[in-house]
């Protein structure tokens, strides 16, 4: 294959990878200057079509609550010594009153009881308001780790069912000729194409608990019915969405998550969307791996 | 105010920019997100070696270039695009110049890219347009214009060289090599 035409593009044009994976590593002469226009543009557009103000806030906030205190070592060893001293002044307190668990154990109790092998069916209620408009939807949502789930609902198209194996996100809507298949890693062109009921950003229990502790002040407000009821003050930043008001009732022998309910606000197309979201456990299932994979 | 909090007007400053280098250099978002955070950590524990005399964007821009070069060592081409320490220094001179442009914020420097799609043959827009704002890959482009995927590449690479040079001539980009392409 030559490349011998006139133009940059005929020349250099199979060097570039920013399209495809095929571009090669073999450079020839004089095309780094052709490839840096082509990079800095690539990199302009990308970032033009991906502008989302809610997302850039979220963005500079999570980077500012893992910043660690600029300090020397002598710093940070008396602000460990601080910690030290204050976690034993806690447990001692903790020790002499009967009370309330800490919310953080809590979280990390449901963390860890959602990484248990098991299949979660959980029943997930949406209510959408999007300006004037108005929806509510009921899904059904199984979740399994290892960023396992499946989902049967409803869109404004009709019932779907969508699911990931762990490596690949599917959609199967009624009609198979819209049916599609993304790497999860890509997923967010898959939830873009579906509205606002279905972002997997919010979906993500997972990552919803792990974040919490560090994101928000939890705690304890009371027991309900064999479980605890924690309460999470702050904002959680995500892909599209904030989730606020985040409250949980976990099952404080087995830490199962029994309910999750919160309110997710984003922006789409210029509109201010908010998305009232229920989570209610509804049974343990044992499906098997191939259960989530795509169907077709 | 503290070192945090001009820490964070520095980041809020700088945020777009770096992330547009790095959206230049990787092909996920996640990985751009990834590395965004990590060049502003690395940035934040070595605020003590920066020199106050010059400006913030090319020295935290230096440091998001090292850290892609380490992420192609670690990850390879199927998430980082190819590159060496050349490369990110012409893309970086071509940053430098995007941010002498008119505008408070990036976003209003960006008006200058918006303006010169206008300037685009149809072809080149209509592949530009579903590639970058509707996210189709080439391969996708291709079958909703029945036309082949070398010729979407085609029209995307003239397309982008055209916007390049649109906004050379009407602000002071340079070419990257220091001459005419």
């Amino acid at each position: 294959m030559t490349h011998d035409g006139h133009d940059p593009e005929d020349r250099f044009g199979h060097l570039d990878d920013s399209l495809d994976e095929s571009g090669t590593e073999l450079r020839e002469a004089g095309a780094a200057p052709w490839l840096a226009q082509q990079r800095f543009v690539h990199g302009m557009l990308r970032a033009l079509n991906s502008q989302d103000a809610s997302a850039r806030e979220a963005r500079v906030r999570a980077l500012m609550a893992r910043l660690q205190p600029a300090n020397g070592w002598r710093g940070r060893l008396a602000a460990a010594a601080a910690v030290l001293v204050l976690a034993a002044a806690a447990v001692w307190v903790l020790s002499t009153i009967d009370r309330l668990p800490r919310a953080e154990a809590m979280v990390a109790q449901a963390l860890a009881s959602l990484h248990e092998p098991i299949d979660r069916a959980f029943e997930l209620q949406l209510d959408v308001e999007r300006g004037e408009r108005q929806q509510h939807r009921t899904m059904q949502v199984v979740l399994h780790p290892g960023s396992r789930f499946l989902i049967t609902g409803d869109t404004t198209f009709g019932a779907f069912r969508a699911g990931c194996d762990g490596e690949e996100v599917w959609f199967e809507p009624q009609l198979a000729i819209f049916r599609s298949a993304l790497p999860l890693k890509e997923a967010h062109r898959l939830t873009d194409r579906l509205g606002d009921v279905l972002d997997l950003g919010y979906l993500d229990l997972d990552t919803l608990l792990r974040r919490l502790p560090a994101d928000t002040e939890l705690r304890c407000v009371g027991r309900e019915d064999g479980g605890i009821r924690v309460e999470a003050i702050g904002t959680v930043h995500l892909r599209r969405f904030d989730l606020r008001s985040v409250r949980m009732l976990v099952d404080d022998r087995s830490g199962l998550l029994r309910d999750v309910e919160a309110v997710a606000v984003g922006e789409r197309r210029g509109a201010r969307v908010e998305v009232k979201l229920r989570f209610r456990h509804v049974s343990d299932r044992s499906l098997g791996e191939s259960a989530y994979r795509r169907p077709w | 105010m503290d070192s945090r909090d001009l820490f964070e007007i520095l980041v809020r400053e700088h945020a777009d920019m770096v992330r547009a280098f790095l959206l230049a250099s990787v092909r996920d978002a996640a990985t751009a997100e990834d590395i965004f955070q990590e060049t502003f950590l690395v940035a934040w524990r070595n605020l003590a070696r920066y020199d106050r005399a010059l400006p913030f964007g090319p020295w935290v821009r230096g440091i998001a270039g090292k850290l892609v070069l380490n992420w192609r060592r670690r990850l390879g081409r199927a998430r980082v695009l190819f590159c060496d320490e050349t490369d990110l220094q012409l893309l970086d001179r071509s940053f430098e110049r995007f941010q002498a442009l008119p505008g408070d914020t990036f976003d209003e420097k960006l008006d200058v890219l918006r303006a010169c799609m206008g300037t685009l043959s149809p072809a080149q827009r209509d592949a530009i347009r579903l590639h970058y704002e509707h996210g189709l890959h080439c391969k996708e482009i291709a079958a909703r214009l029945h036309i082949g995927f070398e010729a979407v590449k085609k029209h995307l690479q003239r397309g982008r060289a055209a916007l390049f040079h649109c906004m050379q001539g009407s602000l002071p980009i340079p070419d990257p090599s220091g001459g005419a392409a």
